[in-house]
């Protein structure tokens, strides 16, 4: 059996959370948990985790920033936890996971539900971000020549006067 | 003679997991402690329970539901060198505390102690018991490189007067963000923020309490006020069009208003920051890590 690859996308606590039941489903598998640099002491505290890989970026997980120590690595399974029911809001860990040499992706929720991402509904899930990303560029400018005109001359108004 | 240490709690409505977290303060190894509850209008026999219960508590009843602003006033109440501040359905580990105060005596620069804040349901039988394992007590400052970290509102320790001198917490912030707000104005000051794997705190995060409109509404909402009080005028108009954006991106992949609903609110209210921004150093602003999507992931 090969090694499965966590990818923390989560707090600690939502992952101790979780932590029982992915070692239910990847009973006798090593686990390996991806976390950025500040993560590295608190993993090293679980005792079900066999090796702590950092994520080489303070930013949000991009599948452009894929650590050297996993670009060769082949994985059995790669996990992303989500902090809710549906996993919104973690498409770009997903991206992640789908880029890495990995047998499969399964999402964990908040439940601890972990369930197969098929990559059918990736492709699915990457028309519409594109198509969100870019419905959500041109409103973001739209709003953007109201706004931020205004917040720049609002800005001082809200400056602490010593 | 040891420095008397002031544990803070805000409570709303959670009277099993405030008096649980307070029976467990009984146990803890350090002393002399003061035990502040701020009440926040609860409608659910808390006040009582604890009056009856809990003898050795001062109680603050604020008689409505007024966010963090209640916290500060238990920080005013505070007599100790050290506070701690606690959710009401957290408590810290029973060494946490000691820990806490020896991490303070070493470094007169460090301004909150940061508590390792773990899942009480399940933390004890996912980790190691550091107190037996030498190797995770040593060298337990858990730290990046290249950039700084806010702390977890859920079990922090700091100096009282230097957090009394800074503002404590952002009153008109009501929910979420208080706790990076406060941090870039410890930094500000010349303070440090360290986390610590051996000063931890139990924290009872479960689903159930992940399901609610007010998380992503004014981790919206104050993700702007974070960035309009702290940042410099460049970096403040590059992050909220950012952040616009994605508000408008989150809107449309999650089939809700809440986000954009909040970013109006942001603008529609910015008058309660008046007086309030102060742009901090621009390593500062550069350095100290804020999750922004955070906000995005609590919806559905």
């Amino acid at each position: 059996m090969g090694d499965v690859l966590i990818i923390r996308s989560v707090s600690f606590q939502q992952l101790d959370l979780n932590l029982p039941a992915l070692r239910t489903v990847y009973h006798g598998q090593r686990l390996v948990l991806l976390t950025h640099a500040h993560g590295v002491k608190l993993a090293e505290t679980y005792r079900d985790i066999a090796e702590v890989v950092v994520y080489p970026s303070d930013g949000p997980f991009t599948k452009a920033k894929v650590p050297e120590a996993l670009k060769d690595r082949v994985f059995d399974s790669v996990v992303v936890p989500v902090t809710n029911s549906s996993g919104a809001g973690f498409f770009n860990v997903l991206e992640l996971a789908f880029s890495f040499n990995t047998k499969e992706v399964r999402q964990c929720n908040v439940r601890s539900e972990i369930n197969l991402v098929e990559p059918k509904d990736v492709k699915q899930r990457r028309m519409s971000h594109a198509l969100f990303s870019l419905l959500a560029g041109m409103a973001g400018v739209l709003a953007g020549i109201v706004a931020l005109p205004y917040l720049l001359w609002q800005l001082p108004k809200l400056e602490k006067k010593e | 003679m040891k420095p008397l240490v002031s544990v803070v709690i805000l409570c709303w409505n959670r009277k099993d997991d405030v008096k649980e977290g307070l029976l467990r303060l009984r146990q803890q190894q350090y002393e002399p402690l003061e035990i502040i509850v701020v009440d926040n209008g609860s409608t659910d026999g808390t006040a009582d329970e604890l009056r009856r219960d809990f003898p050795e508590v001062k109680l603050l009843e604020i008689g409505e539901n007024i966010g963090i602003e209640a916290y500060n006033r238990g920080f005013a109440a505070a007599k100790g060198e050290y506070l701690v501040i606690l959710d009401d359905d957290s408590f810290p580990k029973e060494d946490a505390i000691a820990r806490m105060v020896e991490k303070f005596e070493a470094d007169p620069k460090l301004g909150i102690v940061a508590f390792d804040v773990r899942n009480y349901f399940e933390y004890d039988q996912v980790a190691h018991n550091i107190n037996q394992n030498q190797a995770l007590l040593e060298d337990s400052v858990a730290e990046a490189e290249d950039y700084w970290l806010a702390f977890n509102g859920a079990g922090a320790g700091v100096r009282r007067q230097v957090f009394l001198n800074i503002g404590a917490y952002p009153a008109e912030f009501f929910l979420y963000w208080n706790e990076q707000d406060t941090a870039f104005r410890m930094l500000q000051a010349g303070y440090k923020i360290r986390f610590f794997r051996d000063v931890v705190s139990y924290h009872k995060y479960s689903p159930r309490n992940r399901e609610s409109w007010r998380a992503p509404y004014y981790y919206t909402r104050n993700a702007f006020w974070l960035i309009w009080k702290n940042y410099p005028t460049d970096m403040v108009l590059r992050l909220t069009a950012s952040l616009i954006e994605d508000c408008f991106y989150y809107s449309f992949e999650q089939k809700t208003w809440i986000y954009l609903k909040a970013l109006l609110h942001a603008f529609r209210d910015m008058a309660q920051l008046k007086g309030k921004r102060q742009p901090v150093q621009r390593q500062i602003a550069e350095k100290l890590r804020i999750p922004w999507q955070v906000a995005f992931t609590f919806f559905r």
